[in-house]
């Protein structure tokens, strides 16, 4: 550490997520001298994936000033009735993701994991079906064994003609629908009215649709807002990206998981490519202090007086130069100097939503959740359930019945995020 | 380029991800280098981007090709990602025989790997700059120096090198001084031999590796002496079992319990990604 003090850098990184982590691979390969630290003693930042004990450490010991509410990790100790093994393997065969997220294939990540190479050190997995939660029906008399179930979403439009559960009046509304879609930017006389109206709106008023084929559609959406705050410009957005996404690598899905635990493998992944460019990397060490100086300044020479240097101080009590520094607000510190930093993030916006989520460690590999979408395909890993706003009791639903939807991203022990025979859940 | 496997009936080829690990300027590159370079498959790659290097192994029944992972320097504040131990088969541990510390530095590595990376995986410790030692100066018993392999001889030699240790006697009594911290590893300390700079006697080192079940090495990369064999012992210690298709450096623990294959069962980004490319535009 010490030989660090008093050395200059172009760029100076706070924080390893996936950003911050991709900027650094981009400006290693530009001849740039990077410095990134992080002050975790982990790569990822918020995305960030874990093993058991680590996991249970984050949980307990994060400072509060970490942008994060509530957390606890609990070990159920109930009864065993299936005798199946509810033990848990060793720490280290977890992979706990703190954000799971689906990567579209249209995603403008994956070209730039391709053409900067890195793809070839990470594993790509299937996100297969996407099921949707549907409650007993109202009158239970009329089906004495229907319980529960989770229906799945038609991946296709042969998907729709082939399925039993929708009656053929509802499957031609769909189809129109699904065409539209397809290309709604063009037919922007059709939606602009409903733009920012509930998105239900627009599917009852305009296709007619029933109301047993909104759940579907919403799920698509992945909103995280009650179906009256999902607008239809949202929506059609979010449809659209999920089937322009379908087939792209492969038939009957659209969405990957990177393997061992999500964004924080593309993370680390690029920080070591960071490296290999000449990045110099020191974790559990963070920008404690950031303040403009003017010594650093006379020695630019580009000739601009518009020097851009500032004096860092890291922690444990190294003081470093650097032209730029580059942070997210969680890994810088929140006062500076004489303007010595821009806050490039909009300050203040009240739009702050807070989430709540969990990762469930299941006993069982769940074979149905993850069938075989495709021939040719690979196996899916990932499974995506859907929960309607209201459909299952929570503490929010039973209050007011503007609850919000769940979803849950189920990965398959394929993921290496748990051992074989159970299964990731997070529910968002 | 000339495969010097070419002529006779293609052998079973896997791929096996090594991982390089030591204190800094123990050798490590030099290491790797020397192996890499004296054969036919260097990694062509520009610098950039060249994620690990690669060099194959022929064995009498089959060929290993490693993928030589380098620390990329990221070990140097002790920041080595997760990923960089994910699915290792194989590990070289490297010190300095001319610095104690940098035993105690391997020892750390050592623990690390046994901790962080698949439990199947082969360890060598392997002493560096062996050059710097005087021939007698690791064993003052018959005048043992680790047996030299030819420099520069091919790589993928078929000799199967003795996968225990390499040939370094490992006799009883010698009260050297225990690798134990990082006391005065520049400086002469007591040594007789005034050209000898060798700090860490080979017994020490090799008392160790038998200890903790690791293959043992003194090598040097500057003659190219033991390099070859210390690959070659690798390569044999390596169970057949945890052995991939030659598509690799992937095929670790949970894959072999979920009875995953190799290909086909993810997703091949680059297939079609050019096309999304050239229609998207790419951002970088």
């Amino acid at each position: 550490m010490d030989a660090l003090e008093g050395t200059h850098w172009d760029v100076i990184v706070s924080g390893t997520g996936l950003q911050q982590s991709l900027l650094v691979l981009a400006l290693s390969r530009s001849n740039k001298k990077i410095l990134h630290v992080d002050r975790n003693d982990f790569y990822g930042g918020n995305e960030a994936a874990f093993s058991l004990q680590e996991a249970r450490s984050w949980v307990i010991e994060r400072p509060s000033s970490y942008s994060l509410g509530a957390r606890a990790v609990e070990k159920p100790s109930g009864p065993d009735e299936s005798g199946a093994s509810t033990k848990l393997g060793p720490s280290r065969a977890y992979s706990l993701s703190l954000a799971p997220h689906l990567i579209f294939t249209r995603s403008a990540l994956l070209p730039i994991l391709v053409s900067s190479k890195v793809h070839r050190q990470l594993e790509f997995l299937p996100v297969g079906s996407w099921w949707v939660f549907n409650r007993s029906p109202e009158d239970p008399s009329s089906s004495p064994t229907a319980g529960p179930k989770l229906t799945k979403i038609p991946s296709s439009r042969e998907d729709v003609f082939a399925s039993d559960a929708i009656e053929i009046r509802s499957k031609r509304a769909l189809v129109k629908f699904l065409r539209f879609v397809a290309e709604y930017e063009a037919q922007a006389d059709v939606w602009e009215p409903f733009a920012s109206r509930p998105f239900t709106d627009f599917l009852v008023e305009h296709f007619k649709l029933p109301k047993d084929l909104h759940d579907p559609l919403l799920a698509l959406t992945l909103s995280l807002e009650h179906h009256s705050h999902t607008t239809t410009i949202l929506a059609l957005q979010r449809i659209a990206r999920h089937l322009r996404s379908m087939g792209v690598f492969g038939a009957g899905f659209g969405s990957l998981i990177p393997k061992w635990g999500g964004l924080s493998e593309i993370a680390q992944v690029a920080c070591r490519a960071g490296a290999v460019g000449g990045a110099v990397y020191i974790l559990g060490t963070g920008v404690v202090r950031v303040e403009s100086d003017e010594k650093v300044g006379e020695q630019n020479d580009d000739g601009s007086s518009q020097s851009r240097a500032v004096r860092v101080g890291l922690g444990g009590g190294i003081s470093v130069t650097a032209d730029w520094i580059v942070g997210s607000r969680d890994d810088l510190p929140s006062r500076t100097t004489r303007g010595g930093l821009e806050d490039a993030a909009t300050p203040g916006s009240s739009t702050s939503q807070s989430v709540s989520r969990a990762i469930f460690i299941v006993s069982s590999p769940l074979v149905p959740l993850f069938p075989p979408i495709s021939e040719g395909s690979p196996r899916p890993a990932g499974a995506v359930v859907y929960f309607p706003s209201g459909s299952i009791s929570t503490e929010e639903s039973d209050q007011g019945s503007n609850a919000p939807p769940i979803y849950v991203f189920a990965h398959s022990s394929d993921t290496g995020e748990c051992p074989s025979g159970q299964t990731m859940m997070t529910p968002n | 380029m000339a495969d010097s496997g070419a002529g006779s009936a293609p052998k079973p080829s896997s791929s096996v991800k090594l991982v390089l690990l030591g204190e800094a300027a123990v050798g490590k590159s030099s290491l790797v280098m020397r192996f890499v370079n004296n054969d036919f498959q260097e990694n062509k790659e520009p610098t950039i981007g060249a994620a690990f290097l690669t060099q194959k192994c022929t064995l009498p029944t089959r060929t290993i090709k490693f993928e030589i992972w380098d620390t990329a320097g990221q070990e140097r504040f002790a920041s080595l990602a997760p990923m960089y131990y994910r699915n290792a088969q194989a590990a070289l541990v490297v010190y300095d025989i001319t610095k104690a510390s940098s035993l105690t530095k391997a020892q750390h590595w050592v623990a690390e790997l046994q901790r962080q990376a698949s439990p199947g995986i082969v360890i060598a410790l392997v002493g560096n700059k062996a050059d710097l030692a005087n021939p007698s100066s690791g064993t003052d018993e018959e005048g043992a120096e680790p047996p030299a392999a030819p420099p520069s001889g091919p790589t993928d030699t078929d000799a199967p090198a003795d996968a225990d240790g390499a040939g370094v006697p490992a006799d009883g009594e010698d009260a050297s001084a225990p690798p134990s911290g990082a006391d005065s590893d520049d400086g002469a300390d007591g040594d007789d031999a005034a050209a000898d700079a060798r700090k860490v006697p080979m017994r020490t080192a090799k008392a160790y590796a038998d200890e903790e079940g690791l293959l043992f090495f003194e090598t040097s990369a500057k003659t190219g002496a033991n390099v070859a064999a210390v690959f070659t012992a690798i390569a044999n210690a390596i169970p057949e079992t945890s052995l991939k298709g030659s598509r690799g450096g992937v095929g670790g623990q949970t894959s072999l319990g979920a009875g995953r294959g190799q290909e086909g069962d993810r997703v091949n980004l680059t297939g079609r990604a050019g096309d999304m490319g050239a229609k998207e535009g790419c951002a970088c």
